[in-house]
């Protein structure tokens, strides 16, 4: 310990072999080069979704609009059949099939092969219990893959496009967007630019089909049910403030086109929240056929906007939105949206910000610490910038790293007495917009390594992973452990950290202003207690030792 | 002050709105305010029997005219009086767009084709005695030197007899089937050494494969023809030896081919619609033609037999199966009794050898026969060919044998590219033709789609996706006719090329929809049956009713080829009683009454019946000012309307428009070919005014495109305006 000690003191040489100033470095970082986008993609993209399948083909020019070639829908309601049965029936799968065959003929028609048709399956296969059957049987049926994606990868996506198709004033704004599906509903509030809220609702239009019934319609259990659902929404967040409702639904833009005083907004179409009173009234108690008859849609797509408009009112009187804006987006949009992105700026994904927003919104939630959290965070992406010639991991990584640093300590709202653990749990339990169901669970490890991290190392849940992926979680968990201990009065007393970084020892300096030298020893201390996971997963022994920061001028020696 | 006062109440004549109102609607049955729409059909037919009674037509088109009324007629029986006969079997009260008993309009039918039947028999006297004058004679066997008729006999033996199949009728031998529409000899025998010995019945069917006429040597420029049946004849004594011939006559059966397949059971489409043609060759007797002088007991035996009513019995003096006359223009090389051909006009002058740059150019309209079928096809070879073509969609209907278009398809399926072919095989008729050609194309590698449960396809689009530069972009082609080089020579038809992105998005919608990767959609600029097509007419309509209203006179000019709807022809009453002006250019059914006092005195409605086959569909309506145009593939009947896929295109550059406007101006103006519907159903030549010349509309659009055209290539070779550029330090 004394020689740990005396390390961690021990003041910079003149030449140290390579410094790095990590801020200014960091900014200096030059970027990762991404996937170079040919000049023409055109891109292919299905939605099996819980009432339709949907397919867009568009073809993206680099700096252009995405230009939509084909838009092709047939419905098909897998998702009836897994709220009602379960699974997924033999002859749905079929139809399916048969519909893929055709999305194929048609995308290449474009010049797309199948394998390059990206086909995303949301709630309706997800919940269905036999969801690896039907998979495997539309692959063998048209060489099709489908992917599962998580509600809250859906919403990220969705988000993605509705904010890029935003105006900059609404971009940074506060708003509220309302995913009304088939077979769930996606709530997200953003404030001042940055999401505060995002929730999953295990319910949609089908739902309250069938909550409204067939026999004899009704419309007052959707009400009921949907009154219940706000409370419980507002018991979380409070949502009286959203400024604007962002509605996302094919059947009520259709329905407010076509029934409805409408105006062309920037953002999408807009509709007054009078008007839509007015047309609410207007329709509630319609028959189906008068209602077909006046609205001139198809009997479904008006009834599902109709259950919509219901759904929409109920938020419209819980917030002060004055309009709703409904986008002409749909999941493929999103997707579409999403594929053009990691074609141009990488997999690293272009909604980093609100990655991190989203999972300091979910630290608030349990009451963090939150400048511990955001001070953890910024040296642990200062080590992972210093140190890449060691770590030697991917960008997005880095993000997993800044969401693991952020929430380590959220733990301490259940309690302080082993609040790794509760960190872990709540980490996994939660969803954070952005980071895929793995990247959550591999956040909840690293977060949880902070503490006794030997338990983790030889757990269950880290033999579970992949070997490069527990590879990822040591080296991340490795870097908030010792950052962790740079802060570990909560004080922030280390500005900035240099590094002297050589293949044989690595040496920290934490730039402080203060210069007091017992907290000092106490933060090396503490330092000196938890570099062994770094030692172990880079095999190099950090030292740490401080350097006064010169008003005006940059560090200097203490 | 006080001019400008007046200026300011100063209002265009009627604009009135509020005083001004729509007259009620004058208190009529039904059949008083709709035409029925079989006896309008056969007055249709009429007119082309006029066409064959003109002395101004050249001979030979006149025989072609004849020959067009009987194979018209056949169809007619075939289907309309088939389906009426199935209607009475069913116990159907009433049909049709004027709700009348089916019996009433079968009894309609019999009254007029017997009204029409003299005066086929007297055309065609007529055109035999004018055909002699010109050295072609028709002439029986027994009429022939003896050189001739050993000629005739070696003819006989070597490729008629192969293909013929005598059957005879007795207690051993069934009553046979008799083809539909097929001509046979029929004979009453008995044995010729046995008295009293049974009587027999034998048939003898004119082979389809072999011509009906066969040309025998002639001096000169004369040729005599002569028909299959008489050198049939000539060797019943020795085809039948051993019998004694009692009597012997022609007669033909036409059957019921309304057959329709359960679509939505048939497990194999293909197979369900072989089964299907097989049903109309022999479906139920609709009519019994047989040649004058036929034996009583003969007669008598063939109607018991075939269980036909005696009202369903007409007699021929003269040819049976005039169609056949179609034959003769081919076997005589006598092009001064023919129309004097016209050239279609070639592309406009900016066109270089490629398709694709002329196409970006500028958005075409195309107008055959006057302009030549050649763009369309060429897009199609242009597009197998090239590399940079991704896909090729097609709707075919109807299309020749050879037919450029198909050709090009295969050739870019064998390529590789992706060739959607949707092949109508419900069209009728052709049905046989169309599965051979699926079945080539499907072999070709070619993704072939055979038609919609429900619905035909009856829009004609062409779209070809090319990857270009800039990206990719769809070529279209819209059209009102088939995609049909032979036909394209002979129907006006209308089509428009471009590359405008939203007609391609619509047309990738249309394949899409076809080929049930998708609903339908919402389009960009075009409108399609069944969806929204009749909601849109009858809103373009009232537009027009509500303008004249407003004080800002409204103006419809449809062109089409029948007019049946009831919604459309009664939205069309009332703008014609709102003040619109509504001008109707329909070659065949019309069931709108016009010039009736309160309902349709604004309406006029035109038939044109000329050499070339007026097909196209094109909507003018004057929207106040800013007109609107379409092309369609749909006329304004139910069918149209509601059980087929149609497709109506607007017609978006000003000068398409305008040039198609005139076309109909110059068609409303024609005195020479253009008949005029009474309220009686009856139509009359367009009086010619006093001094007026003569004003045939198909030469004159001719003319027009001409002008036009040189108009376009003048525009094109006017060298750019020179613009000077200082040299600057």
């Amino acid at each position: 310990m004394a020689k740990k000690k005396k390390a961690a003191v021990r003041k910079p040489k003149a030449s140290p072999k390579r410094v790095v100033r990590t801020r200014k470095a960091a900014a200096k970082r030059p970027r990762r080069p991404g996937p170079v986008a040919d000049p023409l993609r055109t891109l292919a993209v299905i939605d099996v979704g819980s009432g339709a399948l949907r397919m867009a083909i568009s073809e993206a020019v680099r700096d252009k609009p995405l230009r939509r070639l084909d838009t092709l829908e047939v419905p098909l309601a897998i998702g009836l059949d897994t709220l009602s049965r379960g699974s997924i029936q033999a002859s749905t799968t079929e139809v399916a099939i048969r519909t893929f065959r055709d999305f194929i003929s048609v995308a290449e028609s474009y010049g797309i092969r199948p394998s390059e048709c990206r086909a995303v399956a949301t709630t309706a296969v997800r919940d269905a219990t036999n969801r690896d059957v039907f998979i495997a049987r539309v692959e063998q049926g048209c060489g099709l893959k489908i992917e599962i994606i998580e509600a809250i990868e859906e919403i990220r996506l969705l988000y993605q496009a509705v904010r890029m198709s935003m105006g900059e004033q609404l971009q940074a704004g506060s708003w509220m967007l309302l995913n009304l599906g088939a077979g769930g509903t996606q709530i997200v509030v953003q404030r001042d630019g940055r999401v505060v809220f995002e929730e999953t609702l295990n319910y949609g239009l089908l739902k309250l089909a069938d909550l409204r019934g067939y026999e004899r319609p009704n419309l007052l259990p959707v009400r009921a049910f949907l009154r219940k659902i706000l409370h419980a929404v507002e018991r979380v967040q409070d949502i009286s403030g959203v400024r604007a409702l962002v509605v996302v639904n094919t059947e009520l833009r259709r329905l407010l086109l076509a029934l409805a005083r409408t105006r062309k907004g920037p953002a999408g179409l807009e509709v007054s929240r009078k008007e839509l009173q007015r047309v609410h009234d207007r329709i509630a108690d319609l028959h189906q056929d008068e209602l077909v008859r006046s609205s001139e849609l198809e009997a479904p797509i008006a009834e599902r906007g109709r259950l919509a408009l219901e759904e929409l009112r109920v938020m419209l009187e819980a917030t002060a939105s004055r309009a709703a804006i409904l986008p002409d987006i749909s999941m493929m949009d999103s997707m579409l949206v999403d594929a053009r992105l990691r074609t141009e700026v990488g997999e690293e994904g272009p909604l980093h910000d609100q990655v991190e927003a989203a999972a300091r919104a979910l630290g608030r939630k349990y009451r963090f610490d939150e400048a511990h959290g955001g001070h953890v965070r910024r040296m642990a992406l200062e080590l992972f910038d210093a140190l890449a010639p060691i770590v030697h991991l991917p960008a997005r990584s880095r993000l997993l790293l800044a969401v693991a640093a952020t929430l380590h300590d959220i733990g301490y709202f259940i309690s302080p007495r082993h609040h790794e653990r509760h960190t872990a749990y709540l980490i996994s339990a939660s969803e954070i917009m952005g980071l895929r169901r793995g990247e959550v669970e591999r956040v909840a490890l690293i977060a949880r390594c902070h503490r006794r991290p030997f338990a983790v190392v030889n757990g269950e849940e880290m033999e579970r992973l992949p070997a490069d992926e527990r590879v990822e979680v040591l080296k991340l968990a490795a870097l908030v452990r010792l950052c962790e201990a740079l802060d570990q009065d909560h004080c922030q007393r280390i500005e900035r950290l240099r590094v002297e970084l050589s293949p044989e020892r690595l040496h920290i300096y934490g730039v402080t202003r203060s210069g007091d030298r017992d907290a000092f020893a106490s933060i090396s201390h503490a330092f000196a207690d938890k570099i062994d996971l770094f030692s172990e997963v880079f095999g190099v022994e950090p030292t740490l030792s401080e350097v006064l920061a010169r008003r005006g001028r940059g560090p200097r020696s203490s | 002050m006080a001019p400008r006062k007046k200026k300011a109440q100063a209002k265009p004549p009627g604009a009135n709105a509020k005083s001004k109102k729509k007259p009620s609607a004058p208190s009529l049955s039904t059949q008083e305010r709709f035409h029925n729409r079989e006896w309008s059909w056969l007055r249709f037919n009429e007119r082309v029997l006029e066409e064959a009674e003109d002395p101004e037509n050249p001979l030979l088109e006149r025989i072609k005219f004849l020959s067009i009324f009987d194979s018209n007629l056949d169809e007619f029986f075939m289907v309309r009086v088939g389906g009426l006969y199935r209607q009475l079997d069913a116990g159907m009260e009433v049909s049709g767009t004027d709700r009348r008993p089916p019996r009433e309009q079968l009894d309609g039918i019999e009254q007029i084709v017997h009204e029409l039947l003299p005066r086929r028999e007297a055309a065609l006297k007529q055109l035999r005695g004018e055909l002699m004058a010109e050295e072609i004679r028709i002439l029986e066997y027994d009429e022939l030197d003896e050189s001739d008729q050993a000629f005739l006999d070696r003819y006989y033996a070597e490729e008629l007899y192969p293909v013929i199949t005598p059957m005879l009728v007795g207690s051993t031998h069934p009553f046979p089937t008799l083809q539909n529409c097929t001509l046979h000899l029929v004979l009453r025998l008995t044995r010729a050494k046995k008295k009293g010995s049974t009587k027999h019945l034998a048939f003898v069917g004119l082979p389809r494969v072999l011509p009906r006429f066969v040309a025998v040597g002639a001096e000169g420029k004369g040729v005599d023809l002569v028909p299959t049946e008489s050198i049939l004849a000539a060797q019943m004594p020795e085809m039948f030896a051993g019998y004694k011939i009692r009597a012997m006559a022609m007669m033909r059966v036409t059957r019921n081919a309304d057959i329709l397949i359960d679509e939505d059971t048939a497990e194999d489409f293909r197979d369900a619609m072989a089964q299907m043609l097989q049903g109309r060759r022999h479906g139920a007797a609709v009519r019994l033609e047989f040649s004058a002088g036929m034996e009583k007991k003969l007669l008598r035996e063939l109607t018991r037999r075939l269980e036909i009513d005696p009202v369903q019995l007409y007699e021929h003096s003269g040819l049976i199966q005039a169609g056949d006359l179609m034959e003769i223009p081919g076997l005589v090389d006598r092009p001064e009794l023919m129309f004097r051909p016209i050239r279609p006009l070639p592309l406009p002058g900016d066109y270089t050898d490629d398709i694709f740059s002329w196409l970006q150019a500028a958005p075409r309209l195309l107008h055959h026969p006057y302009h030549a079928f050649d763009p369309v096809a060429e897009l199609a070879l242009q597009a197998a060919e090239d590399p940079q073509v991704l896909a090729i969609k097609q709707t075919l209907y109807r299309t020749s044998g050879d037919s450029p278009v198909v050709r090009a398809l295969t050739r870019a399926a064998e390529l590789g590219k992706h060739v959607t072919a949707v092949v109508e095989v419900r069209a009728r008729f052709d049905e046989e033709r169309n599965i051979e050609w699926a079945k080539k194309l499907e072999q070709a590698g070619a993704h072939v789609v055979l038609g919609l449960v429900g619905y035909k396809i009856h829009c004609k689009s062409m779209l070809v996706v090319r990857r270009e530069q800039g990206g990719i972009r769809r070529y279209v082609h819209f059209g009102t006719g088939n995609y049909n080089d032979a036909t394209a020579r002979l129907y006006t038809d209308t089509g428009i090329m471009s590359c405008d992105e939203e007609l391609g998005e619509d047309s990738s919608a249309l394949f899409n929809m076809i080929t049930g990767a998708t609903q339908p959609p919402d389009w960009n600029r075009v409108e399609a049956a069944p969806t929204g097509l009749r909601r849109r007419l009858l809103r373009l309509i009232k537009r027009e009713a509500e303008l004249t209203l407003k004080g800002r006179p409204g103006r419809i000019v449809a062109k089409m080829n029948s007019l049946q709807d009831r919604e459309v022809i009664d939205a069309l009453y009332d703008a014609s009683r709102a003040g619109v002006k509504v001008d109707l250019i329909v070659r065949g059914i019309c069931c709108l009454k016009p010039g009736i006092k309160g309902l349709s005195d604004n309406i006029r409605v035109v038939s044109i019946v000329g050499r070339f086959l007026e097909h196209s569909r094109v909507f003018y309506f004057k929207n106040g000012g800013k007109p609107e145009m379409y092309i369609s593939s749909a006329d304004w009947m139910p069918r149209n309307l509601d059980h087929r896929v149609e497709l109506m295109v607007p017609l978006g550059e000003p000068g398409h428009r305008r040039y198609m406007l005139k076309v109909m101006d110059l068609q409303l103006k024609d005195n020479v070919k253009a008949r005029e519907l009474r309220p009686d159903g009856r139509w009359s030549r367009v009086q010619r005014g006093k001094g007026k010349r003569p004003a045939n509309s198909q030469e004159a659009v001719y003319q027009y495109t001409i002008k036009q055209l040189a108009r376009d290539a003048e525009a094109l070779s006017r060298p750019a305006r020179k613009s000077f550029e200082p040299i600057r330090p």
